[in-house]
């Protein structure tokens, strides 16, 4: 089949979209678009932290702040970066250039590893300079098998793995390579991304997120939570929203630290799976900050909480809610009636107390409907912080504290604190499981990347008296004279300044080696001349 | 307790810390083979105020900028002790190691130091593996940072011709391999930090990716790395270059690790200062 780009065939429409997407994937694969992109994603990153974006600021500050660039900047999507259709066509570009250079990249790197080679002497002295130019790494005076069992020991010892050798044309070659599994991390790293983004895309088409401001004792359903986001326009949705079954929320709880009482320590929220009659609980369980509680594929996480405006109190040892609705001189309020002429008022308050923000109730007593020790309260419009300092001071006024009991106007009040209402986020991720092996195959295809894939070729040639090798040889061979010498290829994909000091420190153990050979042989020649 | 009681002992600590990195900097800056005992005891010296200040606050202290700022130095020193132990051991690498330590503790010691009691999103098992894996990434690209400007000072000693050969001089080739080495295995970790983030913000607030700014310039930084791991395998390796990309990408680290602190906004608010 000729190839898209050859230029002997007419060009037609079909030809030309060949062409097209020829040079689309030349350029898809190219490493300057790779790098072009991760740039430019660089570039939105920084914008999209440095710029305000509307999901994190209130758009009217964004508009002070920008003035007449507002419009301008706006349509260009700069105050919503990551939502911006430049910017998802850049991610678009990324997946596709991802997906493209992955697969390119599959077949050279798996050769690289898999394929084992040796290569001729001639091809050693080309890669030199051609065979004038070019030098050997070592000359010894010991025999070539000396020098190749010398050779294979110490690569070894320097973690290489050496494959059996050839003989051929005279020489001996052999090759030798570590850290082939290398050539797979970057191979790895990327078709775990290609899962990450594909599986994104799974989710983008089957996920939901719901939440759900929800008081205890109540009960609701996800389907009509009060926000339910499908992550997709419905129409295009292929998810699930559970429908047979409904949640009741049985209680809510901030637990404080003893030392900072102010300060969360967890918000807990408990509750119980009921079915869809809501009369047969199914389970029971609890969420609360980093503990998610799972049912049906469905994740409840502990997102939020807000105060209701409620008080929690017990009278004569009753539990109470009272709704604090009405307001009197600006102030939230509720009204306890204790009898045809009397009512409580009850206001709640926090104040600083030791850097410690402390709830309590204010107690009024209010007679015949006036407030007693505070008539100013009705007719003079104070506001009632100001009302409540004036009256401190008389006593008219009964300051009731969180969990402690007191006696107004005959009737044992104790305040339990202010009533919250839990938020609950609710998720199904069905694309959770292949997201996870994504991340995982990311994770190992990097720490695969760690190692450098390291590649020697030796040939080892025998120096004779006669033959090609005779012009290298000596005119007259003595004990001093080399016999064999030894070539190297080398090559790594990367650290190439360890990599010179790793050839030269096994190089100098070869020589250290054959240095003690040479000598022994030496030494036997001696013995053997000295022998009568 | 007041506040600069409570601190007082893991201050003197980081004091000790300091006295023995200037000790090691005289040393490194006088002897041409490294000298690795005073940054040794650095290191120890910061794992025992950080484990100290673990015991006071009851949980492992790795929630504000002071003790990130150390648990950073610690990171560095463990890395420079590694790399410092091979023969690319070279004398400016060394000392701007460890003058990189002192600068970066004397800044700690002047960020807010009270222990606080620790806020519920925090109290995660994630946060004891996700923090320490992100700060040791910091510490192997600080190191990288350290070693690009040795490439691009050596550089301008040497002539275009030779600084770009197939094999340049080794005062430029080896600086370069020990920055390789350390943006190697710090992208690593950092990919892993990320993923590792992702799932805890997913059991947490129920999302893996939110472009929270720290996130977002997390993954800013893990690009910046990725723009020179994509150069290192291309064919025509240019040591400047990718010593400037590294210096570069640093400078985006350094935005995520300080620069959005300073925003104060989105889910990472709490390493405001």
């Amino acid at each position: 089949m000729p190839s898209p780009h050859s230029t002997d065939q007419p060009l037609t429409p079909w030809r030309l979209i060949q062409k097209a997407l020829f040079q689309a994937r030349l350029l898809l694969y190219s490493m300057p678009l790779a790098i072009t992109l991760l740039a430019a994603i660089i570039v939105a990153c920084l914008l999209g932290t440095f710029i305000p974006q509307e999901d994190l600021v209130p758009t009217f500050q964004i508009q002070d702040q920008y003035g007449r660039w507002y419009g301008l900047m706006h349509s260009a999507g700069l105050f919503n970066v990551f939502r911006a259709p430049w910017f998802i066509a850049l991610e678009g570009m990324l997946f596709l250039s991802i997906a493209v250079g992955s697969f390119r990249w599959l077949r050279p790197a798996y050769r690289s590893a898999m394929l084992i080679d040796t290569l001729p002497l001639r091809h050693i002295q080309a890669s030199q300079g051609g065979e004038t130019n070019a030098k050997p790494w070592l000359e010894s005076t010991v025999e070539a098998k000396e020098l190749f069992s010398t050779l294979r020991q110490k690569v070894r010892g320097f973690g290489y793995r050496v494959y059996p050798e050839q003989h051929a044309e005279g020489e001996t070659r052999v090759y030798t390579q570590k850290s082939a599994h290398a050539r797979f991390g970057p191979m790895l790293a990327h078709i775990g991304l290609l899962l990450i983004l594909g599986s994104s895309v799974y989710g983008a088409f089957t996920s939901f997120m719901a939440r759900q401001i929800v008081l205890p004792g109540e009960t609701f359903r996800i389907a009509t939570a009060e926000e339910l986001k499908l992550s997709m326009p419905p129409q295009y949705w292929l998810g699930r929203i559970p429908q047979g079954w409904q949640v009741q929320v049985d209680s809510f709880e901030i637990d404080y630290y003893e030392e900072a009482p102010t300060k969360a320590k967890q918000y807990t929220t408990e509750f119980t799976i009921l079915d869809a009659s809501g009369k047969h609980a199914l389970e029971q369980g609890y969420t609360a900050v980093n503990h998610p509680f799972y049912y049906g594929g469905v994740g409840f996480y502990q997102a939020s909480f807000a105060p209701t405006g409620k008080l929690l109190v017990s009278l004569d040892g009753k539990d109470l809610t009272l709704d604090t609705t009405l307001g009197v001189a600006g102030r939230r309020m509720a009204i306890i009636p204790v009898n045809n002429n009397v009512n409580l008022l009850v206001f709640p308050f926090t104040r600083e107390q030791d850097k410690v923000h402390v709830n309590h109730l204010q107690v009024f007593e209010q007679r015949n409907g006036k407030i007693v020790g505070l008539p100013q309260l009705a007719d003079s419009g104070l506001k009632a912080e100001q009302a409540v300092k004036v009256s401190e001071g008389k006593e008219k006024v009964t300051t009731i504290l969180e969990d402690e009991e007191k006696e107004v106007a005959g009737l044992k009040i104790k305040f339990n604190g202010p009533q919250y209402a839990t938020g609950l986020q609710m998720k199904r991720s069905p694309e959770y499981p292949w997201m996870i092996a994504g991340f995982i195959i990311v994770g190992l295809g990097v720490v695969l990347s760690l190692w450098p894939h390291r590649r020697l070729w030796f040939v080892v040639e025998t120096l004779t008296s006669d033959g090609d090798e005779q012009a290298h040889a000596p005119d007259s061979p003595t004990a001093d004279s080399p016999k064999s010498r030894l070539w190297l290829y080398a090559r790594t994909n990367k650290a190439k300044g360890s990599f010179e000091l790793e050839k030269a420190r096994l190089l100098e153990a070869i020589k250290l080696d054959l240095d003690e050979k040479a000598h022994a042989q030496q030494e036997q020649a001696k013995k053997e001349d000295d022998t009568p | 307790m007041m506040d600069w009681l409570q601190t007082l002992p893991d201050n003197l600590l980081v004091g000790l810390a300091i006295a023995w990195l200037v000790c090691g900097l005289l040393l490194n800056g006088w002897k041409m083979s490294p000298v690795r005992w005073p940054v040794a005891l650095t290191a120890l010296t910061l794992f025992a105020a950080l484990g100290l200040r673990s015991l006071q606050a009851g949980y492992w202290a790795l929630t504000n900028m002071y003790e990130s700022v150390v648990s950073l130095v610690l990171g560095l020193a463990l890395v420079w002790l590694m790399t410092m132990g091979q023969p690319t051991a070279l004398k400016p690498i060394r000392v701007g190691g460890i003058a990189l330590m002192l600068g970066l503790l004397g800044f700690g010691l002047t960020l807010p130091q009270s222990i606080e009691p620790i806020m519920p999103a925090l109290a995660s098992i994630w946060r004891a593996i996700h923090v320490p894996v992100v700060m040791l990434s910091y510490s192997l690209f600080a190191l990288s940072f350290v070693a690009s400007v040795v490439v691009l000072a050596q550089a301008a000693r040497y002539p275009k011709e030779a600084v770009n050969a197939l094999s340049p001089p080794s005062s430029i080739s080896l600086p370069l391999d020990v920055s390789e080495r350390c943006i190697r295995l710090g992208f690593a970790l950092l990919a892993i930090g990320i993923i590792l983030g992702a799932l805890w913000a997913n059991e947490s607030w129920g999302v893996y990716w939110n472009w929270d700014p720290k996130e977002t310039m997390a993954l800013a930084t893990l690009l910046g790395y990725g723009v020179f791991l994509h150069l290192q395998y291309s064919d025509k390796r240019n040591p400047v270059l990718l010593s400037w990309v590294s210096v570069a990408a640093f400078g985006v680290l350094l935005l995520t690790y300080f620069g959005v602190n300073v925003l104060g906004v989105g889910l990472h608010s709490y390493g405001s200062f």
